[in-house]
């Protein structure tokens, strides 16, 4: 076994997803700890994707593209102001100037776009949630990405989500016996769960006899998911031991018995001498 | 006796969730480790061959675009599927443009190719699936990487695709791709309509439902996909409409669409070594096994419940 970062990436790995695991025993220190470190790995993997996938490209890249001839006097102030940006994230020059390279930004573009000024302008607004007396501007911002996303789903939805379901949700004549018989039963599902969710009118006599069939419908929909549900987190499952069986060869110095063996003796141990939460709180199911 | 029955049946329904547990673990691993001594017959069903069927009928080298949203966690459900597509895409010359809208879709796109790539062909030779069909890259398949924004994005290429995706996953300019003249229309525009099919392979949202939304139902193009087994029962009323051309549903949907697409190689003379994250087949068993088990859980934690009650 060669040691190299891809095996101790995998022994980390295996010790994370055991730890993970161990919460089927009972809250412990080392679910604790595996779950604030996801946590915190999440966020910190968010983040920096988010700059260098988004705001790097789509934004800097569009701003300050490379290859642009600085011939007129605005284009020298703008990639100067660049080169001032550059000079502060790089730490005033102690470190490479990665996030704004000499020259601009080679992201595929080819002119400068200043409408980009404007989402920059507005992704610093959000910024200001931080500052008490200018969190109102954030306001803005929040009122421009809610504008946007609910002008963009309306139609979408609206077309494909809701009219032609409707449209699906008919009778179709020109089908076989069995395949009118299960429009028939799509109609008499759609309409009574429609029917258990109108609360304008109290639940009896022909609504509530009504609502009740809907609610078997939905029954039987929660059932499925439930079913599904089960079978998609039994294939994780079975992806993870997949991997911790994987790791438990030579090639990788029989990292998963190794560090199995660790967490159950800890464990054990930490049973023994320190929980005294007796079972409480524990609750799994 | 009856008496004796009914307490160890009540005793039953009392167990220590922790032993529930370890007979699941132990249920998987057995398996797992002895594949050979649980071979289970895999039949297709009518939604894998409407999967199947589709991508085999389309004309040779059509043009596929393979959407990644998934990541590492529900890869042992969607990986096979993708390897599968991409294995019969191949042999039937299809181009395929991949792409992610999830930031983990890139690096499983990354893998799939590299699965797919090195699968060892049972032959004499020892070859390669990729020594036997075309697997070069800008002429074959082009991987655009990932792009964030969603929605927008899918919005944004269904007009012009290298407005989003300027470069690929090697920083190359998409526009200046040999591949990508077959998808420019008379203007020189890429959008989405260029295409013949989505292949759109998700997790959650963003994914197939934003596809169909966004790009498939206004643009009119097929689409086909591959999701995990929770999102299966909100997406199937798109393939009633027929606004989805077909779908796999989990790692059964996955295990079936794998063992057709082995089975037409197969009839071509190759036969494929699978093995790992890419191949469903085999974890079918332990799937299986547990759910077996589930159902005697269920059995006998009801008769369990009713006794105990009629003893209260």
């Amino acid at each position: 076994m060669i040691f190299n970062i891809e095996i101790i990436g995998i022994w980390i790995a295996v010790f994370l997803t055991l730890c993970i695991f161990s919460f089927l025993y009972k809250d412990n220190p080392f679910y604790k700890s595996a779950e604030h470190i996801f946590v915190g790995i999440s966020a910190g993997y968010a983040f920096t994707l988010s700059f260098w996938d988004e705001i790097v490209p789509n934004l800097f890249g569009r701003l300050w593209p490379s290859g642009i001839d600085s011939n007129n006097i605005f284009t020298t102030i703008w990639y100067y102001l660049y080169d001032t940006l550059g000079f502060i994230f790089s730490g005033f020059g102690l470190f490479n100037r990665s996030i704004f390279p000499k020259g601009g930004l080679d992201r595929g573009y080819d002119s400068i776009d200043f409408w980009y000024l404007i989402p920059f302008a507005l992704g610093i607004f959000m910024l200001f949630r931080l500052i008490p007396k200018l969190s109102w501007l954030a306001r803005i911002s929040i009122a421009y990405s809610v504008g946007i996303y609910a002008g963009l789903k309306l139609y979408a939805f609206m077309n494909s989500s809701v009219l032609e379901q409707i449209k699906d949700t008919s009778i179709d004549l020109t089908k076989n016996g069995w395949g009118i018989f299960e429009d028939i039963v799509i109609i008499i599902g759609v309409l009574s769960s429609l029917i258990y969710f109108y609360f304008s009118k109290e639940q009896k006599g022909i609504i509530g006899k009504i609502s009740k069939v809907g609610i078997y419908f939905l029954m039987i929909k929660f059932g499925a998911s439930f079913g599904f549900t089960v079978m998609g987190r039994i294939t994780l499952l079975i992806g993870r031991f997949e991997d911790m069986i994987e790791y438990g060869k030579s090639s990788v110095g029989f990292a998963t018995p190794i560090i199995l063996a660790f967490i159950l003796v800890s464990l054990g141990l930490w049973s023994f001498f320190y929980d005294s939460t007796d079972n409480k709180d524990t609750d799994t199911n | 006796m009856l008496e004796i029955i009914k307490n160890i049946l009540i005793k039953i329904g009392q167990i220590d969730r922790r032993i529930i547990f370890l007979i699941v673990g132990v249920a998987i691993l057995i398996p797992m480790l002895y594949p050979d001594f649980f071979r289970i017959p895999i039949y297709a069903s009518q939604t894998s061959k409407d999967f199947f069927n589709l991508v085999e009928e389309l004309d040779d080298e059509s043009n596929i675009l393979v959407t990644f949203e998934y990541g590492p966690a529900t890869a042992a459900e969607i990986q096979p599927m993708v390897t599968s597509l991409l294995k019969q895409s191949f042999y039937k010359k299809h181009k395929l443009y991949l792409l992610a809208l999830w930031p983990d879709g890139k690096m499983m796109s990354e893998e799939a190719i590299k699965y797919v790539r090195n699968l060892s062909v049972n032959d004499s030779l020892n070859s390669k699936f990729s020594d036997i069909y075309s697997m070069v890259e800008y002429e074959d398949y082009i991987n655009l990487g990932y792009k964030p924004g969603g929605e927008a994005v899918i919005k944004g290429i269904t007009k012009d695709l290298t407005e989003k995706f300027k470069t690929d996953i090697n920083n190359r300019k998409v526009n200046e791709q040999i591949i990508m003249n077959r998808v420019k229309d008379d203007s020189g525009i890429i959008n989405i309509s260029q295409f013949d099919l989505i292949a759109s392979f998700s997790a959650g949202s963003v994914g197939t439902e934003e596809w169909i939304l966004y790009a498939s139902d206004p643009e009119d193009i097929p689409i086909v996909s591959g999701v995990t087994s929770v999102q299966v029962t909100d997406l199937i009323p798109y393939v009633r409409s027929k606004q989805l051309n077909a779908i796999l549903d989990g790692l059964p949907a996955a295990a079936e669409y794998e063992s057709l697409v082995d089975d037409i190689l197969k009839e071509n003379g190759v036969e494929l070594v699978l093995y790992g994250k890419g191949e469903g087949q085999n974890k079918m068993i332990p799937q299986s096994m547990v759910h077996l088990l589930i159902v005697l859980f269920i059995i006998f934690g009801n008769i369990s419940y009713f006794l105990e009650k009629r003893k209260k």
